[in-house]
């Protein structure tokens, strides 16, 4: 019996690795412009972002720009300027409800003889018997919002925002993935939004 | 016999839920016109920083069809109204809901007892329960707010009014549409009065929660 237990306990463990993954929102706008071929230059919304952080993001968005058959270049000869900003929130607070562990025999001596009552919610307790929890955890929005305007016109020809919420209030292990959803079928459907999940590689939950 | 019972209630509960999209706003107008007289009138951004945006221009195509319908004329140079768009999104809060346990086997302890009884006695309401038994948990609320303010020239102000919601998912695309709609419902409408606009949904649609 306690072997079959450790055995649930791993597979869940296994199942919850799997399932890490950051979903993004993705809000884009756009005239169905054709892009190809034209150089660029990233460059922080605000300026007091300029910096080492701001050009390690930069560099995520020029890495993804270039795969789409844009051209890095100097600010004094770009065609287009891309302006970045990121943001996170103040944390706050969800509740959510654990099930319960019953284990089968015990479900019976409780009355309760149901399909579904044996649980298998958490695999650190080996108690054979553990009502559910009420918990609380932080989430913090993540935000990433990027605008390219055509330098010699000024026109704006694309503007889109990746938000994502979840545990980690530090955005340079989130951007990555905002960065990724943000380019995803670039430019994409525009005026619409999008969720874009994307299995962490590390497998943990950002 | 009762796992059939179990879900026919669980569908019974999605049909009623699917019956109750309705988008709710609460929609608060403020203003000194009399029938709109044909004048000519401009979309522009409230905000400096929305100037040149396409999400506001897509905003801004679904007020200028309003302003039409309304009796106004927009038109590029020279208004004799200019009409000020802006809109806000909350971060998101949290709010607590619950939903009562039931049980299937021993139904006269049902509701009462093992459900809300629990609680208020300081225990879990979920105590017995595997997901159907009831559960505590939040969800997240962010409120929009879309403000309008048609204006002379001079700087006269002849209308503001404000359409706010709490919606679940700031998805400020398919949300902007029924914001406007209400903001726009019976307009003008009676000034310095705030009225709650229930519009319904259609079922695709997934504004709210």
């Amino acid at each position: 019996m306690r072997w079959s237990k450790l055995l649930l306990a791993g597979l869940v463990l296994l199942l919850g690795a799997c399932a890490a993954k950051v979903e993004t929102s993705v809000t884009r706008f756009h005239e169905g412009l054709n892009f190809e071929g034209q150089s660029f230059v990233v460059l922080p919304l605000d300026a007091a972002k300029k910096g080492p952080e701001f050009a390690q993001y930069a560099g995520l968005i020029a890495d993804a720009m270039s795969r789409y058959g844009f051209r890095p270049a100097d600010a004094k000869d770009a065609d287009l300027r891309v302006l970045v900003d990121y943001a996170v929130s103040e944390g706050r607070t969800k509740i959510e409800t654990r099930p319960g562990y019953v284990f089968p025999a015990y479900s019976y001596y409780l009355g309760f003889y149901h399909p579904f009552h044996y649980g298998y919610y958490d695999p650190f307790y080996y108690d054979d018997f553990l009502g559910p929890e009420i918990r609380s955890k932080t989430v913090y929005t993540r935000k990433l919002s990027l605008r390219i305007e055509n330098v010699k016109t000024g026109k704006v020809v694309f503007e889109g925002r990746a938000v994502s919420e979840g545990p980690t209030q530090e955005i340079s292990l989130v951007m990555p993935y905002l960065v990724e959803s943000m380019f995803r079928n670039f430019p994409g459907e525009s005026g619409a939004t999008k969720v874009v999940e994307i299995k962490t590689r590390d497998g943990h939950l950002y | 016999m009762s796992l059939r019972t179990s879900a026919l209630l669980l569908v019974a509960l999605l049909g009623l839920a699917a019956c109750a999209k309705t988008f709710e706003a609460d929609v608060s107008r403020f203003h000194r016109l009399a029938a709109p007289q044909a004048e000519t009138v401009r979309i522009v951004p409230a905000d400096p920083a929305k100037v040149g945006s396409l999400e506001f221009a897509q905003y801004a195509a679904l007020v200028r069809a309003q302003l039409i319908d309304a009796g106004y004329r927009p038109v590029a140079e020279n208004p004799a109204i200019l009409a000020k768009l802006d809109w806000t999104v909350s971060e998101g809060r949290e709010k607590i809901r619950s939903y009562p346990g039931y049980y299937p086997y021993y139904p006269y302890y049902g509701f009462g007892h093992y459900g809300f009884g629990y609680f208020s006695h300081g225990h879990f309401p979920g105590y017995y329960g595997y997901g159907g038994y009831g559960e505590v948990y939040s969800t997240t609320v962010h409120t929009v707010s879309l403000n309008l303010r048609l204006e002379r020239p001079t700087g006269e102000v002849l209308f503001e009014g404000r359409a706010v919601s709490d919606i679940g998912r700031p998805d400020l695309p398919a949300v902007m549409p029924y914001l406007v709609q209400a903001l726009f419902t019976d307009f003008p409408g009676e000034s310095g009065r705030t009225q709650t606009v229930e519009l319904k949904l259609p079922d695709k649609d997934d504004v709210g929660y």
